[in-house]
């Protein structure tokens, strides 16, 4: 019998990358000021971690220049998604886990 | 509780944290929403029927997308639908790439404005480009509503490609309404209960209906995304 944990992917089961793709979960494509803000990161912690996301397929990352601004958008691909997905579903059930653990006490 | 479990637990409040925070910041689906219902609403100073005794206009050309000649002016209701609908959806697209730019959270304007002048386009090509290939049956045709097929379907979809239930369960009863607007005269129950009712107005009924679908659920969403 496996435990729960064994499903955890350790690209995603880190817990600045498992924020970054919560955020780009709920959009099509988000700012990469906006990451970096809600989730209070420097920008030099969250590009070494975008570039994780990225190697593994997880995440698209966009340089656009409109107005001579440049803007990064970064975007969650459908690999990536399903990653969030299964690793959300893994971290409940550990926590399922647990919890009938506590009650069978 | 483990420490695994204790992890597991904090991780998934932040995430659901981080999510909230990204979903409160992208553009509400209540202001697309809401402009298609005035689009829809606003068709009805072009729907009254032609009083009773009057002769019915032949419906040719263009007009033919407002229907079986039973309003009193089908080229302007027929020209309303085909400058409002795509003007909507441009103004939908500047809404979304606008607020999305300016909060950071981009949602794509092209799969709601793509899908309903897409099934728009394919609904002016079967009533009027072709309407020799007899694509729509004749009752769906006749009392010229069928735009809001377009618009129902447009919402419809979006909401499958976004993964949003609500989106998508808005757009199912807006094309019920649809259907029932294209394939009933909505002042029936009415008569039925022996209240006079001035046929002018029958068609603005059928139009109020999905309007009011609409409206109320761009008031759903809105309320939603409040609660986030």
């Amino acid at each position: 019998m496996t435990h729960p944990t064994h499903a955890l992917d350790d690209v995603v089961h880190q817990r600045t990358r498992l924020g970054i793709l919560a955020v780009l979960a709920e959009a099509d494509s988000v700012d990469f000021v906006f990451v970096r803000d809600t989730l209070a990161l420097t920008s030099g912690n969250l590009s070494r971690h975008l570039t994780v996301l990225a190697d593994a397929g997880f995440v698209d990352i966009e340089k656009k220049c409109p107005d001579a601004k440049a803007r990064t958008w970064i975007s969650v691909t459908k690999r990536g998604r399903a990653a969030f997905k299964a690793e959300l579903a893994a971290l409940q059930k550990i926590i399922d886990q647990a919890t009938g653990y506590t009650k069978g006490k | 509780m483990t420490a695994p479990d204790n992890n597991s637990m904090h991780m998934l409040e932040e995430v659901t944290a981080a999510g909230r925070r990204a979903r409160a910041a992208r553009p509400s689906k209540a202001v697309p929403l809401a402009g298609l219902a005035l689009v829809v609403l606003g068709a009805m100073p072009f729907y009254f029927r032609w009083p009773s005794g009057a002769g019915w206009s032949n419906s040719s050309g263009v007009s033919r997308l407002s229907g079986y000649g039973l309003v009193e002016h089908p080229t302007a209701a027929a020209l309303y639908w085909l400058v409002a609908l795509p003007l909507a959806y441009l103004l939908i697209v500047a809404y979304l790439v606008r607020r999305g730019s300016t909060s950071g959270v981009r949602l794509r304007a092209r799969r709601v404005v793509g899908w309903g002048l897409s099934l728009f386009a394919a609904i002016v090509v079967a009533t009027v480009i072709v309407p020799q290939l007899e694509l729509l049956p004749g009752d769906v045709l006749a009392r010229g509503l069928t735009p809001l097929f377009a618009i129902s379907g447009g919402i419809m979809l979006w909401g499958v490609l976004d993964r949003d239930y609500a989106n998508f369960g808005i757009g199912s009863l807006a094309m019920a309404a649809s259907a029932v607007a294209n394939l009933y005269n909505l002042e029936n129950p009415i008569l039925a209960q022996g209240v006079g009712f001035d046929p002018r107005y029958s068609l603005l009924l059928n139009l109020a209906l999905p309007g009011i679908v609409l409206a109320i659920g761009a008031i759903t969403v809105a309320a939603r995304d409040r609660t986030r």
